[in-house]
């Protein structure tokens, strides 16, 4: 049983990372795009960024030296990261639960960490319990949400309910499995799982918690659950990408790339054939004959 | 047909083509108290083209789709709609906003948190239709089951959607029932944006069915590659035009002013959106009146395109974009300007100054400038003599959205108006957080049917209400108040809106843009640069 | 495409209302569209200002700035307003049989 629950483990993890790494793969591999910047963006000269200004303010721009402002840019990202700023100041009755919910993953991860370390014992233990139940507590309030606002209907599917409810039972029954009789620590857990110790008793609530929770992680990467690496592609390469095009720049080289491929839109405007690329149709003018024909 | 809030996905694909609901008056979000009064009289004009084109959304109707008369084409349509979504997700076709739309596809969570911050969705008295995410939950659908051929899983995780004609002909409707304004983006905790497929769906319409906005396409963008402006205006109109301009600026001023043209090596090309020129003549001209006085080497350029910085592909269309944008760039580099100045113009702004950074290569790539921190530099230089007292009357300033919070550009505006209106107020919220004025994304000078009493009852409503709130204290005091709008568009709307609610009648509101404002302080000039002359 | 229909007569218009065959434009034919435009007495004002739209047109194919048609007909823009209760653009040139401006105007 300790083998079966030790093999889900490390079958999870190497699931959830490789998924990880192709969710980063996919994104990080598309076309650099236009910019499609949205301000505040928070890495901006000090002075501008409290009204949400960019260096466009400043007359001859072009001339003037970037100013990156990364201890603003650190400051909103902690924000939303373990607060979740823009859901508090724009939808203060999704953030109490999304905040217990996801602050209570936070207090778990961060439990189990002070766990191998063996410090703390029972503060670890306390965190860990702790996050556990605002992970359950969390997980049923957004799931009440969506199963009983009027807003819902069209945007909530059967597997957003799924998720939430595995989640928030997967941590119940971790919670319980805590408090079963001869439950191992987290540190004598951890030994046996890297050195293969599968003599470890581990009682049948923890592991059927640990066996439900892997099942769900080796998952994650493949569902909408996997916007938290969706949210640096969105934040960072999206709505505060402001680099401006440099001569010679690696950016220049790339848009060079994309200028030569070659669309197929059907349109007739366009003059896309297949072989004509994006830099020639933009030299073409579609109100000239021999587009048009 | 059901109330607006109650539509629901699946009605889409009805193939009754009346319309699914009506948005009427009761249902408005109400105007403030003060106001409500004013505006009750005007009617909703009756939908009457409902017959011969596909109107089976709401009623109104912008795009005036004809409707296919076999079920051949009907499936043809189908196909060609099914086909330009696939394209939207290849790196051939859409590699300028591939990254940004597959994140929002995969990570919308549904959570509506932008919901509330949609001024339309919020005016209209919520209309499920109009919610942001409704638009995007259909493509999200079309694209999980048509791009990425999900099965089972998929269709748990993200539904199911059948595609039939009527469907998407209302979704074509649907992607010009959004400002593009990017405020439901600015609130999604994901980082998702619901203004971006509205953007997408509409290059799908134009780029692979041919389908866009005749104000747009045929007599936009089409029309300024052709004849050099989308106003029709050639460069000898132009020319002759913007003469008078300055006749009748230097008559008005008694100062004479010259307007340069096609000055090679000049500092500044300044470019207008050629709409100011028939409409608003003054603003060329006070600009014309200040950058002479500061000293400015500046020049306007007769070229093709040269004289007329909008760029409607922003809105609709990459190929037009990027054609209209280079040709842009080509008249500057041809006139060896050092920089290209982007008159009080937003779509403007953020076409040439914004998207096509990346486009533009080599020495095409000229430095543009905005409007606003040239006239910054100029009022805080004090090389002007200002009178702050000559704009005594309360002020008030729109941030254009393309220029504010999809470009940064907030400050300078401000320091001209703290400069010279002892009168401003700022409206609530404003600046980055502000509200679009109800005409972007070309919706300003849309008109078929009966889409301007949509865009004045339902898309300028949030608006028209900050607008009657910034002047509160002195709503109906006789005297005049000035609504400042640095943008063409934003212009053409506000004005609309005044001309349909009366507002210029009733609470002496009038509107107009920064330089004519700088103009008027200007006590070299005779006093009177702004005509309290409606419209 | 619709269909504008007035007593016997059958204008093509586009969506807007606008003429679609400005060549075929005459008094009468102007006496019609400003029907649509809720005036009920075509007056000698109206005239003047629709003839000028007109003139500046078949010149330069495009409808003229509103500054110089108010500086060139003599009404100010209230006035024209008060004429053509949709304005300049939407309203006289309309009934001016051009086809309907464009651009940010």
């Amino acid at each position: 049983m300790t083998l079966l629950l030790f093999l889900a483990i490390y079958a999870s993890a190497a699931c959830f990372l490789s998924g990880c790494i192709l969710r980063v793969r996919q994104y990080a591999t598309l076309p650099a795009h236009l910019r499609w910047e949205l301000y505040p963006v928070p890495h901006e000269a000090r002075e501008r960024v409290a009204h949400g200004g960019s260096y466009f303010e400043e007359s001859e721009w072009w001339t003037k030296p970037r100013r990156f402002h990364l201890a603003g840019e650190l400051r909103v990202m902690a924000e939303e990261i373990f607060l979740f700023k823009s859901l508090w100041q724009n939808n203060r009755n999704l953030w109490w639960r999304s905040f217990s919910f996801h602050f209570g993953m936070y207090s778990v991860l961060a439990a189990l960490a002070l766990s191998f370390t063996g410090l703390l014992p029972m503060v670890a233990r306390g965190v860990g319990l702790c996050g556990l139940t605002m992970i359950a507590f969390g997980g049923l309030a957004l799931l009440l949400r969506r199963a009983t606002s009027s807003e819902s209907h069209d945007y909530t599917h059967i597997a957003d309910y799924i998720h939430l409810a595995a989640i928030a039972a997967i941590s119940a029954t971790v919670f319980m499995g805590c408090h079963a009789a001869n439950a191992p620590s987290v540190r004598t857990f951890a030994h046996a799982l890297f050195t293969g110790n599968t003599k470890l008793v581990v009682p049948r609530t923890l592991s059927a918690g640990v066996l439900m929770a892997a099942a769900l992680l080796a998952y994650v990467p493949y569902s909408h659950m996997a916007h938290f690496i969706a949210k640096y592609f969105t934040f960072h390469e999206v709505r505060w990408d402001d680099a401006r095009m440099e001569p010679g720049s690696s950016l220049e080289a790339k848009m060079r790339t994309n200028l030569a491929r070659k669309p197929t839109w059907y349109a007739l405007h366009l003059g896309a054939d297949g072989k004509k690329s994006w830099a020639e149709i933009a030299s073409t003018n579609p109100t000239s004959p021999e587009v048009r024909s | 047909m059901k109330s607006p809030q109650d539509v629901r996905l699946r009605d889409l694909s009805q193939r009754e083509s009346e319309p699914l609901f009506d948005i009427t008056r009761a249902q408005l979000r109400p105007l403030p108290d003060a106001f409500t009064a004013a505006s009750a009289g005007r009617e909703w004009k009756p939908l009457s083209e409902s017959t011969a084109c596909e109107c089976g959304l709401d009623n109104t109707c912008a795009l005036n789709l004809p409707k296919p008369s076999t079920w051949q084409e009907e499936d043809e349509l189908v196909q060609r709609f099914i086909q330009g979504v696939e394209k939207l997700f290849t790196s051939e076709n859409n590699w300028g906003f591939l990254q940004p739309l597959v994140l929002t596809m995969e990570h919308c969570t549904g959570c509506q948190t932008c919901s509330d911050s949609c001024h339309i969705f919020e005016a209209s008295g919520r209309a499920e239709p109009y919610r942001p995410t409704f638009r995007s939950e259909i493509l999200r659908r079309v694209y999980f089951k048509h791009v990425k051929k999900g099965g089972l899983v998929s269709r748990l995780q993200h539904g199911d959607i059948e595609l039939n004609w009527p469907m998407i002909a209302r979704l074509a409707e649907l992607a010009y029932r959004c400002n593009l304004c990017r405020r439901c983006a600015q609130s999604c905790p994901i980082g998702a944006d619901n203004a971006l497929v509205a953007h997408e769906l509409r290059k799908v319409f134009s780029q692979e069915m041919g389908i866009a906005p005749k104000e747009l396409h045929e007599r936009g963008s089409m029309l300024q590659l052709k004849v050099g402006s989308s106003t029709g205006m050639s460069p000898r109109v132009v020319r002759e035009n913007i003469e008078f301009i300055d006749e009748d600026i230097s008559e008005k001023t008694g100062v004479e002013v010259h307007t340069p043209w096609d000055v090679e090596g000049a500092d500044v090309l300044l470019v207008h959106n050629a709409g100011e020129i028939l409409a608003w003549p003054e603003n060329p001209g006070a600009f014309a009146l200040i950058l002479n006085a500061a000293g400015i080497k500046w020049t306007m350029s007769s070229e093709l395109l040269g004289y007329d910085s909008i760029n409607y592909g922003l809105w609709y269309d990459d190929a037009q974009f990027a054609r209209v944008a280079l040709r842009h760039a080509e008249v500057a580099r041809k006139l060896g300007v050092k920089r290209i100045v982007i008159g009080e113009c937003g779509h403007a702004h953020k076409a040439l100054g914004v998207i096509a950074d990346r486009l533009l290569m080599g020495d095409l790539n000229i430095p543009r400038e905005s409007s606003l921190t040239l006239l910054r530099d100029i009022v805080l230089s004090g090389c002007l003599k200002l009178d702050p007292s000559r704009n005594d009357f309360p002020v008030t300033l729109h941030d254009p959205c393309n220029l504010v919070r999809l470009m940064g550009i907030v400050q300078p505006q401000r320091d001209i108006l703290n400069r010279i209106a002892p009168g401003f107020r700022e409206m609530t919220p404003h600046g980055v957080n502000n509200y679009c004025c109800g005409g972007g994304s070309g919706f300003a000078i849309m008109t078929p049917n009966n889409f301007e009493d949509w865009r004045a009852q339902v898309s300028g409503r949030k608006k028209l209400e900050q607008i009657v709130n910034a002047f509160s204290d002195c709503l109906d005091d006789g005297n005049p108040k000035f609504v400042c709008a640095p943008c063409s568009n934003c212009k053409g709307q506000i004005r609309d809106l005044f001309v349909y609610h009366d507002v210029w009648k009733k609470n002496r509101i009038f509107y107009g843009g920064i330089a004519e404002l700088i103009g008027n302080a200007m006590t070299d000039v005779k006093p009177g640069f702004i005509d309290w002359e409606w419209h | 495409m619709s269909v504008f229909e007035i007593q016997d007569r059958k204008y093509e218009v586009d969506e807007d209302g606008f003429l679609q065959s400005p060549e075929i434009w005459d008094r009468h034919v102007a006496c019609d569209f400003a029907t649509t435009e809720g005036i009920t007495e075509v007056s000698e004002s109206h005239w003047k200002i629709v003839q000028y739209i007109r003139d500046y047109w078949l010149q330069n194919d495009i409808a003229p700035m509103v500054r110089k048609m108010c500086k060139e007909t003599g009404f100010k823009l209230s006035e024209i307003y008060e004429l053509f209760p949709s304005g300049p653009a939407k309203g006289a040139c309309k009934v001016a049989g051009l086809p309907k401006p464009t651009g940010c105007v």
